[in-house]
C-alpha cells in the first residue's frame, strides 16, 4: 500500500511539470503581455514601456520565465503578481476562502438534494414522482449559470419591493453594517450569519447546476445494483423490502459516490464559477478572469498549479477511498 | 454628551496647530455642513496596491489620492492651477525654474511634519527607472530630467530643461520619507504598502486614512484628524467620518445598489439607466436626484487609417484627404449615440474633449452624416463605377475595400464600427469589419503595421500638452503615419503642439489649441465619432456636491477629487 | 471463409442476441416517459433552424437603426369593432420620452397590414446555394418597410429577434453535435490506439553508439561481434537491423529524423534557458540551477549518444490526457479563444475554431473510457478470431471493436451535447464566442444580460434565447437518459 502511494506520488511529478509547462506555454500564445495595455497611453515613452518590461522580467524568453517560476514554486513561493506587486498566495488566499463558503455550501446542497432524488427515481422508475424530481434536478443544469444568477438577483429585488425590506441581499458577500455598526465590529456569529444569508441565492444557483450529474450517477448505480444476483437472493430469502433496499442495494450503490469525494478536493479551491461574477461574490473566479484578461501570468499560474496538485491528490484520495469502502479492490 | 465638546476641542487644537491650512471652497455656501457620517461610493475593481510607486490603474490611485498629497492640481471652479500641499509658488528664469512653498504645519497622520524632504524624496523615487513608477513621465521632458531640489524645510525648487506650460500641475503623490526611505535604500520599495499591509501602517497625508481593506469587497477609509485643510469658516475638514468604497465589478449591479439606496453617488451610463433611476424617484422609492446629459465624458473614439500600408495603392488612398472626409461623411453619429451609447451622448469632431472648456472649440469643420456627399467625394477621387458585387471601383477597376478592426469586448466600439461598416457598404465601400483582441490591436498599431483601419480610443485629459506622443511627428503614438513622408498639415500640428507645450500665457495657448483642433478636424488624421454623456445621480441626503450647472465630467460631482466638502445631511 | 463479412461477424460474435438487442433497446427507449417528447422537440428545433431563412421574415443581419428594443409586434385577429378578421399588424413608432427617458411605442392602426403566409420577401439562398425568396409570413409592406413584423421584438441593433433566434439555432444546435463529433474522433482515435497498442514500446530515442557499460556477449554468440562494435552495438544500429528485417526502413528513417530534430530542439531550449536563468539569479539558487540544468543536458546528451528510451504508446497518450485534464478547462477555453481574436477571421471560421477548441478540451475523458473498452474488447473472442483470420489492426479496430462500443458512444454524445451548448453560452458571456452580426443563442442571451436588470424588466423578450437554451438542453438530457436506459446492456431485460 505504501509503495503504491509512493509510486503514485512519483507519477505526479511529470504530470505536474507537463501541465504547468503547457499552461505557461498557452499563456504565452495569447497576444501581448501585462504591459501591452500601457502602450496606448499617450503619456508613456517607448523607453519607459521597455523599462516596465525589464522590471517585470517580461523581456526574458518564456522558458526562462517558466524556470524562474518553477524554482520559486519549489521553494514554496507562487510568484509575484504583476498587478498587485505582492506574492500571489496572499492575493489568492482570501479569494479561495470566500469561494470555499459557496463551494462547500453548494456541495452540501448537491448531495442533500440529488442523492434522495436519485434513489427515489431509481426505485420508482418512470413514475410521475420520478418525472417531477428528475425535471427538478435537470432544471439547474439546463439554465446557463450566469443567466440564472441574474434571474435570482432580479428575484431578490422584486421580493424587496414587495415585502418592503431585504429578504435576500442583492449581491455581495457581507453587509456594510450589522445592526447599525460596522460589519467587523459585530460578534463573530453574527458575521457568519450575515455571510450565510448572502450565500443563499448564489448557493442555489451553483448548487442546482450540479444536482443533475450526481442524481444521474446515483440513479444508475441504484438501477444497476437492483439487478445484481445478491439482491435477488436477498429477496428470495424473504427479507423485508426495506431491508433489501437499505442493506443490500443502497449500501452498495453508494460506494462510488463515497469514493468520488476525493474529486471534490480541487473543486473546493477552484471557485464557484460565473455566479460569483454576476452576484458580486468576491471569490476566485472574478480574480482569475481578471488575471487572464490582463495576463497577470503568476496569478494564473498560481491558481493552476494549486488546482493541478489538488486534482492529483484528490484522484489518489478517491482511489484509496474506493479501496477502503470496497473490499474487492486492492492496490499493490 | 461629552463627545461633541471633546471633538470641538481637538478641532480647535488642530486648527491652531495648522499655521497655514488650505481653504477648500464648498460648492454651495448656503448649505450648513454637518460633521460625521459615512460616504458610500463604489469602484469596479479593488485597489491592487496602496503604494503610489507601484499603482498602475485608477482602481488603485482612486484610493491613494485620498491619502497622499500632491503639490498642486487644477482649481475645480476655474481650471487654473491651484496649490494643495504647495501654498504658493514663484516662476523664475522665464519659466525654467519654479519654486514651491509648502504649507508649514502640515502633518502626516502619524504626527510627523510634511516637509521638503518628503517632496524631494518622493520625486527621487518616482523618477528612478528601477522603481517603475507610473509617474516617471512627470520627471522627464523630451528625454531630459526635471530636477527637484530642497531649498529649506518648506521650500522646493524644480528646474525644467525648457519652459513647460503644464509645469504648475504637479500631480504625483508625495509619500512620507520616514516610512519609505529604508525600503527604498534596500531596493524593496515595491514591497511597501501592498494589499496585505496592516491598514494602520499606511500613513496618510490627505483627508482620509486607511481603516480596513477586504479584498474584492470594500475599502474603508476614515477621517485623518491631521489633515491640513479647512473650509471657509475655518472648520477642520473633512466633514465625513468614513469613506466606504464597495467593489462592484458589474455596472448593472452597482446601479441596483444605488436604486436600493446603498450607494450615495452613481453616474448612469445610458438612457436606460437614467430612465430606471427617474422611475424609481417618481415612484417615491428613492430620494435622489439625477442630471441626465449634464456633460460628456472625456474618453474619445476615433477611426484612423494606416498611411504606411504595405500596399502602395492603399497607402495613397488613405493619405488622400478627400477619402478621409468621405469616410467622415459616412459616420451616422445620431445612430451611434442611439445604438452604441444607449441614447445619450454628443458627436465629437476634434481631438480636445468637450468638457475641457479652456481649450475646446466648436468652431471646426464638421463632416456631417451624408452618404450622398461621401459618394460624391469618392467619385472626385476616381471611384465612379461599381463592379458586379456593387463595390465602387477606380479607373483601373480596383474595388474600394479595406478592413476595419476594433478591440473585441468593447461594446460601444463594436457597435460604432458596425454602424459605420453598414453605411459604407450601402454606398459601395466594402468595409470588412472584424473585432480583434486588444493586445493584438496594439501590436498591429505599434509593431507590425499590417492593418487598414482601426477604431480605438484614448483616454482624454484636461491638458492637451499630454497628447504630445500622439501628435508630434516622432511621437510613439503618431499611429496613422510613422513617416518618413509627412503631409504639411502634420508638420503644422507638430509645430502647434510644441508651441502649446511651451507657451505659458493662457490666452495664447488657447489660440494655439483652437488652431490645432481646426487643423485636425479639417484633415482628419483621426476621424472622431461620438462621446458618451455624463449623467450623474445622487441621494438627496448628500450635501457639499456641485449644483446642476457646476457639474462637469472632469471633476465629477464634488470638487477637489476627494470628498472633503461632502457631508451627509441629518 | 476467405473474406470476413463485417456485418455478419458482429452478429456471429454476439450470437442471435444482437438483433434483439437493438429491438429491445427501441422498446426500452420508448418506455422512457420523456423520450418521445424530447425527440419531438429537438426535431422541431432542428427543422426550424434548417428553415430559418424561410421561417424568419428578416435576414439575419437586417437592422433597423431607429427601431432598437421594439417590443413584440402585436398581431391582431379582431378589428376594432370586435369582428374576427385575417391577422394584421399596425405600424409602431418609437420615441424617447424627454423627461423620463423611457422608450415609448405607439401603435398606429390607421392602416392595417395583413399578414400573409407563404409570401415572397427578402431573397436568400436556401442551404447556401438555392436562391429563394419564399417566407412563412410577411407581405409586400414588410419588404417595403412600411410596417414591421417583429414577433419577438428587436434587439440592441434593431434586428428582428424572431429571425435571429432561428439563425442562432443553427449555430447553437450544431455546435454541440460537431464538437462532440470532433471530440469523439479524437477520443476514439487516441483511446483505441492507446488501448489497442497497450504494452507495445515505441522508441523516442536511440543512442548512436554502444553504451560503454555494455559488456561483450558470450563467446558462443555469433552476433557478439556485431553487438560489441562501437557503432554497430548501439541502439540505433540495432533499430536499423530490425527495420531492415521487417522491411519498414522509410518509416524508421522518418522516425529517426523526427527524433533527432526533437532532441536537438529540446537541448537548444534547455541550453538557452540555462543561460537566461543563470543571468538573472544569484547565490545558492544559481548553483542549484546550474547543477539541475547541467544534469539535464548531460542526461540528454547521454541519451542521444549511448542511451535508449522507449515508451509505451498507451502510457504516452494516457499521460497526455492526464495533463490536459489537470489544466482547468475554463482557463484553456478562455486563453485559446482569446488567441483566436488576434486574427480577423470571418465569423464562420471562428465558429469552427471555437468548436474545435471545445472538442480539444473535451476529448481526454472520452479517450480514457474508450481505452478501457478496447482493452476489454480486444481480449474478446470475436476480436481474437478476426485476428486469427488475418485481419489488420485498423480493420479489427474499426470493424469490430468500435461497433462494440457504439451504444456507449451514442449515450456519451447525447449527454455531451448539452454541455457544449452551455459552454458556447459561457464563452459568449465572456465575449469570446460568436461575434455580432452573426447570431447564436449564447450570444443573444449574453447581450441581453449586459443590460442587466433594466433589460430584464423593460425588455424581457430579449431573454427568450435563454428559454431555448433551457428547452434544448433539457430535451437532450432526457434523450440521453432514455438512450442510456435503452442501450445499457446491463439494464433490465
Amino acid at each position: 500500500m505504501t509503495a503504491y502511494i509512493l509510486r503514485r506520488f512519483l507519477h505526479l511529478i511529470p504530470t505536474f511539470l507537463g501541465a504547468t509547462f503547457l499552461a505557461f506555454l498557452v499563456i504565452q500564445l495569447a497576444p501581448g503581455d501585462f504591459i501591452t495595455r500601457l502602450e496606448l497611453d499617450p503619456s508613456y515613452d517607448r523607453s519607459q514601456i521597455e523599462n516596465f518590461r525589464r522590471l517585470f522580467g517580461l523581456d526574458q524568453p518564456f522558458t526562462v520565465q517558466y524556470a524562474k517560476w518553477l524554482s520559486g514554486f519549489l521553494k514554496g513561493y507562487l510568484g509575484l503578481s504583476l498587478s498587485y506587486q505582492t506574492d500571489v498566495w496572499s492575493v489568492l488566499k482570501p479569494r479561495i476562502l470566500n469561494s470555499m463558503v459557496l463551494v462547500v455550501a453548494s456541495v452540501l446542497f448537491i448531495y442533500v438534494v440529488s442523492i434522495p432524488i436519485g434513489i427515489y427515481s431509481a426505485l420508482r422508475q418512470y413514475s410521475w414522482g420520478d418525472r417531477f424530481w428528475t425535471t427538478f434536478a435537470f432544471f439547474g443544469l439546463a439554465v446557463p449559470n450566469f443567466f440564472f444568477a441574474l434571474l435570482m438577483l432580479y428575484f431578490a429585488l422584486w421580493l424587496k419591493d414587495i415585502v418592503g425590506h431585504e429578504v435576500f441581499p442583492i449581491g455581495g458577500m457581507r453587509s456594510l453594517y450589522i445592526d447599525g455598526a460596522d460589519f467587523f465590529e459585530a460578534p463573530k456569529w453574527k458575521q457568519w450569519l450575515n455571510i450565510l444569508w448572502h450565500a443563499v441565492l448564489p448557493v442555489i444557483v451553483a448548487g442546482t447546476a450540479g444536482t443533475a450529474g450526481l442524481m444521474r450517477v446515483m440513479r444508475t448505480q441504484m438501477l444497476e445494483t437492483k439487478m445484481q444476483d445478491y439482491v435477488r437472493t436477498a429477496r428470495a430469502k424473504g427479507l423485508a423490502e426495506r431491508v433489501v433496499i437499505y442493506k443490500h442495494i443502497l449500501r452498495n450503490a453508494v460506494i462510488p459516490i463515497v469514493a468520488s469525494i476525493g474529486f471534490l478536493l480541487p473543486e473546493l479551491f477552484g471557485g464557484a464559477g460565473f455566479v460569483e461574477i454576476v452576484m458580486a461574490w468576491p471569490g476566485l473566479t472574478p480574480l482569475i478572469l481578471d488575471a487572464i484578461f490582463s495576463i497577470d501570468v503568476y496569478i494564473i499560474m498560481g491558481s493552476i498549479s494549486i488546482s493541478v496538485v489538488l486534482l492529483m491528490i484528490g484522484n489518489l484520495l478517491s482511489d484509496l477511498l474506493l479501496a477502503w469502502v470496497d473490499p474487492r479492490i486492492r492496490y499493490r | 454628551m461629552k463627545k461633541p465638546i471633546w471633538i470641538l476641542a481637538v478641532l480647535a487644537l488642530g486648527a491652531l496647530a495648522l499655521a497655514q491650512p488650505k481653504v477648500f471652497k464648498v460648492p454651495n455656501a448656503a448649505e450648513n455642513p454637518v460633521f460625521g457620517g459615512d460616504f458610500r461610493d463604489w469602484t469596479t475593481s479593488d485597489p491592487k496596491t496602496f503604494n503610489p510607486f507601484v499603482a498602475k490603474e485608477t482602481s488603485s490611485t482612486d484610493v491613494i489620492q485620498l491619502m497622499l498629497p500632491t503639490l498642486t492640481d487644477y482649481d475645480p471652479y476655474t481650471g487654473a492651477p491651484e496649490g494643495l500641499l504647495a501654498k504658493s509658488w514663484e516662476v523664475k528664469n522665464n519659466g525654467l525654474t519654479i519654486v514651491f512653498h509648502l504649507r508649514e504645519g502640515a502633518k502626516w497622520s502619524d504626527g510627523q511634519p510634511i516637509t521638503a524632504d518628503d517632496v524631494v524624496f518622493s520625486a527621487k523615487v518616482h523618477s528612478d527607472p528601477d522603481v517603475g513608477s507610473n509617474s516617471i513621465k512627470s520627471f522627464e521632458l523630451d528625454g531630459s530630467p526635471i530636477v527637484w531640489t530642497k531649498i529649506d524645510d518648506y521650500t522646493v525648487q524644480a528646474d525644467f530643461p525648457k519652459p513647460y506650460a503644464p509645469a504648475l500641475i504637479q500631480g504625483w503623490y508625495i509619500v512620507p520619507k520616514h516610512v519609505f526611505e529604508k525600503a527604498y535604500e534596500s531596493g524593496k520599495v515595491a514591497e511597501m504598502w501592498d494589499v496585505g499591509t496592516d491598514p494602520a501602517a499606511v500613513v496618510s497625508g490627505g483627508p482620509f486614512m486607511l481603516d480596513q481593506y477586504v479584498q474584492g469587497e470594500r475599502v474603508v477609509l476614515k477621517k485623518n484628524p491631521n489633515f491640513w485643510g479647512v473650509d471657509e469658516k475655518g472648520n477642520q475638514l473633512p466633514y465625513l467620518d468614513r469613506y466606504v468604497f464597495t467593489v462592484v465589478a458589474d455596472r448593472n449591479a452597482a446601479m441596483a445598489k444605488f436604486l436600493a439606496g446603498e450607494l450615495d453617488l452613481y453616474a448612469a451610463s445610458d438612457a436606460d439607466q437614467v430612465s430606471q433611476i427617474i422611475e424609481r424617484i417618481d415612484d417615491g422609492k428613492l430620494d435622489a436626484s439625477i442630471f441626465p446629459n449634464a456633460d460628456v465624458t472625456t474618453g474619445t473614439n476615433f477611426i484612423f487609417f494606416n498611411w504606411n500600408s504595405d500596399d502602395p495603392w492603399k497607402a495613397q488612398l488613405f493619405r488622400n484627404k478627400k477619402f478621409r472626409q468621405a469616410m467622415a461623411h459616412l459616420m451616422d453619429k445620431d445612430s451611434m449615440i442611439e445604438l452604441a451609447l444607449g441614447g445619450l451622448g454628443q458627436p465629437q469632431w476634434s481631438p480636445i474633449s468637450i468638457p475641457v472648456k479652456q481649450f475646446f472649440t466648436d468652431d471646426v469643420a464638421k463632416f456631417e452624416y451624408d452618404p450622398a456627399k461621401a459618394a460624391e467625394l469618392l467619385a472626385e477621387i476616381g471611384f465612379r463605377s461599381k463592379n458586379a458585387q456593387g463595390v465602387l471601383t477606380d479607373a483601373a477597376g480596383r474595388p474600394l475595400e479595406f478592413r476595419l478592426s476594433t478591440n473585441q469586448g468593447n461594446n460601444v466600439r463594436e457597435k460604432i464600427a458596425q454602424i459605420f461598416a453598414e453605411d459604407a457598404n450601402k454606398i459601395g465601400v466594402n468595409v470588412k469589419y472584424a473585432p480583434i483582441a486588444f493586445n493584438e490591436l496594439v501590436r498591429q498599431i505599434l509593431n507590425t503595421r499590417d492593418f487598414d483601419a482601426i477604431l480605438i480610443g484614448l483616454t482624454g485629459g484636461r491638458e492637451p500638452a499630454f497628447g504630445r506622443n500622439v501628435w508630434e511627428l516622432d511621437g510613439p503614438l503618431h499611429m496613422w503615419n510613422y513617416g518618413p513622408d509627412f503631409e504639411s498639415f502634420e508638420i503644422l500640428i507638430d509645430k502647434l503642439m510644441k508651441q502649446g507645450a511651451t507657451t505659458l500665457e493662457q490666452s495664447k495657448r488657447r489660440e494655439i489649441y483652437v488652431r490645432f483642433q481646426q487643423v485636425v478636424a479639417e484633415n482628419l488624421p483621426l476621424a472622431y465619432t461620438v462621446a458618451p454623456a455624463y449623467n450623474p445621480a445622487r441621494l438627496n441626503n448628500v450635501g457639499g456636491l456641485f449644483s446642476k450647472d457646476q457639474i462637469n465630467s472632469l471633476e465629477g460631482q464634488y470638487p477637489y477629487n476627494y470628498p472633503v466638502t461632502v457631508f451627509k445631511k441629518k | 471463409m476467405p473474406d470476413v463479412q463485417p456485418t455478419n461477424d458482429l452478429r456471429e460474435g454476439l450470437g442471435e442476441q444482437s438483433q434483439s438487442y437493438w429491438q429491445k433497446a427501441w422498446i426500452r427507449f420508448r418506455r422512457h416517459p420523456f423520450s418521445r417528447w424530447a425527440g419531438g422537440v429537438l426535431l422541431l428545433l432542428y427543422v426550424l433552424a434548417l428553415f430559418a431563412d424561410f421561417v424568419g421574415p428578416y435576414p439575419e443581419a437586417k437592422s433597423f437603426r431607429k427601431l432598437q428594443f421594439v417590443p413584440p409586434t402585436a398581431v391582431h385577429f379582431k378589428t376594432e369593432d370586435g369582428r374576427w378578421t385575417r391577422p394584421y399588424v399596425c405600424k409602431v413608432e418609437r420615441t424617447r420620452n424627454p423627461r423620463t427617458f423611457k422608450l415609448e411605442f405607439n401603435e398606429n392602426c390607421e392602416k392595417k397590414y395583413t399578414v400573409h403566409f407563404f409570401v415572397h420577401g427578402y431573397p436568400y439562398k436556401f442551404l447556401g446555394f438555392i436562391p429563394m425568396d419564399l417566407h412563412l409570413m410577411g407581405g409586400p409592406w414588410l419588404t417595403e418597410e412600411e410596417a414591421y413584423l417583429f414577433l419577438w421584438g428587436t434587439d440592441d441593433f434593431g434586428r428582428d429577434l424572431f429571425s435571429r433566434i432561428w439563425f442562432g439555432a443553427r449555430i447553437s444546435l450544431t455546435i454541440g453535435i460537431l464538437a462532440s463529433i470532433i471530440a469523439l474522433i479524437l477520443g476514439i482515435t487516441f483511446g483505441s490506439i492507446s488501448g489497442f497498442y497497450a504494452g507495445q514500446a515505441v522508441h523516442i530515442v536511440r543512442g548512436v553508439f554502444r553504451p560503454p557499460q555494455k559488456r561483450a556477449e558470450e563467446a558462443g554468440d555469433p552476433q557478439a561481434q556485431l553487438h560489441n562494435g562501437f557503432f554497430s552495438g548501439g541502439a540505433l544500429a540495432e533499430g536499423w537491423r530490425e527495420a531492415r528485417r521487417d522491411r519498414r526502413l522509410p518509416a524508421f528513417l522518418l522516425g529517426l529524423v523526427l527524433q533527432y530534430a526533437f532532441w536537438f530542439a529540446a537541448m537548444t531550449v534547455v541550453w538557452t534557458t540555462m543561460q537566461g536563468f543563470l543571468s538573472i539569479t544569484q547565490g545558492v539558487e544559481r548553483y542549484l540551477a546550474f547543477a539541475v540544468f547541467g544534469g539535464l543536458l548531460a542526461a540528454m546528451a547521454w541519451m542521444v549518444l549511448f542511451g535508449r528510451l522507449a515508451v509505451d504508446v498507451d502510457d504516452l497518450i494516457m499521460r497526455t490526457t492526464e495533463i490536459l485534464a489537470a489544466i482547468p478547462g475554463l482557463f484553456l477555453l478562455i486563453i485559446l479563444s482569446g488567441m483566436l481574436a488576434q486574427y480577423d477571421l470571418p465569423s464562420s471560421t471562428r465558429f469552427l475554431l471555437v468548436l474545435a477548441i471545445l472538442a480539444f478540451v473535451g476529448w481526454g475523458g472520452l479517450a480514457r473510457n474508450i481505452r478501457g473498452f478496447v482493452l476489454q474488447l480486444r481480449e474478446m473472442e470475436y476480436a481474437q478470431a478476426a485476428r486469427a483470420l488475418g485481419a489488420g489492426d485498423a480493420r479489427i479496430l474499426f470493424r469490430h471493436i468500435v461497433p462494440g462500443t457504439l451504444g456507449y458512444l451514442i449515450v456519451v454524445v447525447s449527454l455531451a451535447i448539452p454541455g457544449y451548448i452551455l459552454a458556447e453560452s459561457g464563452l459568449s458571456f465572456l465575449g469570446l464566442g460568436i461575434q455580432d452580426p452573426s447570431s447564436s443563442w449564447g450570444l443573444l442571451l449574453s447581450k441581453a444580460q449586459q443590460g442587466g436588470m433594466v433589460a430584464l424588466k423593460s425588455r424581457p423578450w430579449l431573454f427568450l434565447p435563454g428559454f431555448f437554451i433551457f428547452v434544448s438542453i433539457l430535451a437532450y438530457n432526457y434523450l440521453g437518459d432514455a438512450l442510456r436506459d435503452a442501450l445499457d446492456p446491463r439494464a433490465e431485460h
